[in-house]
């Protein structure tokens, strides 16, 4: 199952020769092999300095295997039952630094869904005109947890057991973004 | 060539005694500068996706701004200054009336580069505007009409940086791994837009060997196998200087390369020509490195001498400049605040040093020789005189 030469040679073109091209290329073959969940990594946005300079290699790097994989996914039907998320725990400052650079920024970001569970096309919620504040309809990591469970016909209300101690699946004070899901 | 001392009416040109003469805040961060030829303007780039004109008398800064949709850091203008030129991160090659009372751009190409235009230069009669930027191609214009008259390719990487050599019959341009190709800007010059490249040359034919004196020779060990024939050649290139690796690196904790010529100067007689940028650095995505500025020998083909600050102070060399008077100026910004340097002729270290206000994201020398000008990340366009400020009344 790891092995990409089984691969075709157009499908390895398609995909490109970096690692993080590669590593979409497995997880279609993982996700057409019925595993549950995938993660595939594709790190370094941590930019201070010369922001656009690496985004613009990294972004790059990230767009045509990630458009190969997408597209494939719903070439072979998969998109039915397969939620993609692409997320970061935080975003960039809004201002750029005196290097070029964007630290951090945790009062606003984007993130994205598709697949499985989803409304197509939908846009949920807004920041103001320069992206350093939440405008209409502020969510955090609690809802979008739920959402995704949810999304994928996880009952997120409810609880599971460890060593016979309850814990909550999802966050009780927090629900899902209901408009978000199909 | 030598090199024009400056006017005789000019202040003692004193670098050690270089002192702010003029702070002047414009509405957002300064990217960019270009002194006007006629001394009349500075053209500064600002983050409001334009230029604006500061006039040198009346202190009055004019925006230029409309055509562009993103950040313009590449700034240069026609010999007699009249027609400014500015290539932006849109791709964007716009000329503009330099002097006119509400400046309107006078010819916009909307596509002159996919991405970034990183730099350009203006060939010395004026004629021709290069072109560089992340498609890694170096175009050549038509001053005049707006024509592009070449389109050289052969970088694999970014070119950050292009530069007319003082005699014009040079093109040289730096990529992101500081590889530096000289392209030839002749109207003959093949580049790959004008025509396809050529089919590589045949081998030289190689006089069959004389039987006799075959067998007379001793027994040799079996011929190696035969080298892989040459690349072919790269329309319009003249030839390639060695890699600049001093400023490049590619960080394994990132995986990202970073680099480049984030600076070019040549010296006035084009012996020297100075790349500046990043040197040792140990962590690319918070800039931790040393400012550098790499001196090529020309005529050796080879490097003079790494020009870099006595004590090491991260940053990045964002402006070069070769001074009349025969002496560099580089700027460094980044962690540890901004610098004016200034070294002689092929010395590794500096004779003097300014600390600055701020970090300086560009640099560009009066043509009188008198003054630099900065264009500082806190909003301030500051110019500094080379010469022995006024005792304070």
């Amino acid at each position: 199952m790891f092995d990409l030469q089984r691969e075709s040679e157009a499908d390895r073109q398609r995909y490109g020769t970096s690692e993080f091209g590669n590593h979409c290329l497995m997880a279609r073959r993982l996700l057409e092999h019925d595993v549950p969940f995938v993660q595939i990594n594709h790190s370094n946005y941590d930019t201070h300095h010369e922001n656009f300079d690496f985004h613009i290699e990294q972004l790059g790097e990230f767009d045509q295997p990630f458009a190969m994989l997408v597209d494939d996914l719903h070439q072979r039907g998969l998109l039915q039952d397969t939620l993609v998320c692409v997320m970061s725990e935080f975003g960039r400052t809004p201002r750029v630094n005196t290097r070029y650079g964007r630290d951090h920024w945790g009062k606003a970001w984007s993130i994205a869904m598709g697949g499985c569970g989803i409304q197509p096309g939908a846009v949920i919620g807004a920041t103001n005109a320069n992206g350093t504040e939440v405008t209409d309809r502020v969510v955090d990591h609690g809802h979008v947890f739920h959402t995704i469970l949810q999304a994928v016909g996880v009952d997120s209300s409810g609880e599971f057991d460890i060593a016979g101690r309850k814990y909550p699946i999802g966050d009780p004070a927090k629900g899902p973004i209901g408009e978000l899901l199909a | 060539m030598t090199e024009t001392p400056p006017a005789e009416a000019s202040p003692a040109i004193a670098p050690e005694q270089t002192h702010v003469l003029l702070e002047q805040a414009l509405p957002s961060p300064l990217t960019a500068c270009y002194w006007e030829p006629k001394n009349r303007f500075i053209l500064v780039g600002t983050e409001e996706y334009g230029i604006r004109r500061f006039h040198l008398e009346t202190k009055e800064s004019v925006p230029m701004i409309g055509p562009h949709d993103s950040w313009v850091r590449a700034i240069g203008s026609s010999p007699d200054g009249e027609v400014t030129y500015t290539g932006g991160y849109d791709g964007r090659l716009v000329w503009w009336p330099t002097a006119a009372e509400n400046p309107e751009p006078i010819r916009v190409i909307p596509d002159a580069h996919q991405g970034w235009i990183r730099a350009l230069a203006v060939s010395p009669d004026g004629s021709r505007i290069a072109t560089c930027g992340n498609d890694k191609m170096v175009r050549l214009w038509d001053s005049q009409s707006g024509e592009m008259l070449k389109c050289f390719q052969g970088h694999q990487w970014h070119v950050y940086n292009v530069i007319f050599s003082p005699a014009g019959d040079a093109l040289i341009a730096c990529d992101l791994h500081g590889f530096v190709k000289v392209w030839d800007p002749s109207p003959n010059a093949a580049s790959a837009a004008a025509e396809a490249a050529p089919a590589a040359p045949a081998d030289p034919p190689v006089a069959p060997a004389d039987p006799a004196a075959v067998a007379a020779a001793p027994a040799e060990p079996a011929p190696a196998e035969p080298a892989a024939p040459p690349p072919p050649p790269v329309p319009g290139l003249l030839r390639e200087l060695p890699q600049l690796e001093a400023l490049f690196k590619y960080d394994t904790g990132f995986r990202a390369d970073i680099g480049g010529a984030r600076c070019i100067a040549f010296s006035a007689d084009g012996s020297r020509l100075a790349i500046g940028g990043v040197t040792n650095v140990t962590n690319a995505f918070a800039g931790v490195g040393d400012a550098a500025i790499v001196l090529v020998n020309m005529a050796e083909n080879k490097v003079a001498v790494q020009m870099s600050p006595k004590e090491k102070v991260q940053g990045t060399a964002w402006g070069v400049a070769r001074h009349p008077a025969g002496f560099w100026i580089g700027l460094a910004a980044g962690g540890g605040g901004g610098w004016l340097y200034f070294w002689k002729d092929d010395q590794a270290e500096e004779f003097f040093k300014l600390k600055l206000k701020s970090d300086g994201r560009g640099m560009c020398v009066s043509p009188d020789g008198t003054r630099v000008a900065v264009a500082h990340a806190d909003k301030n366009l500051r110019i500094y005189g080379l010469f022995a400020a006024p005792p304070a009344s």
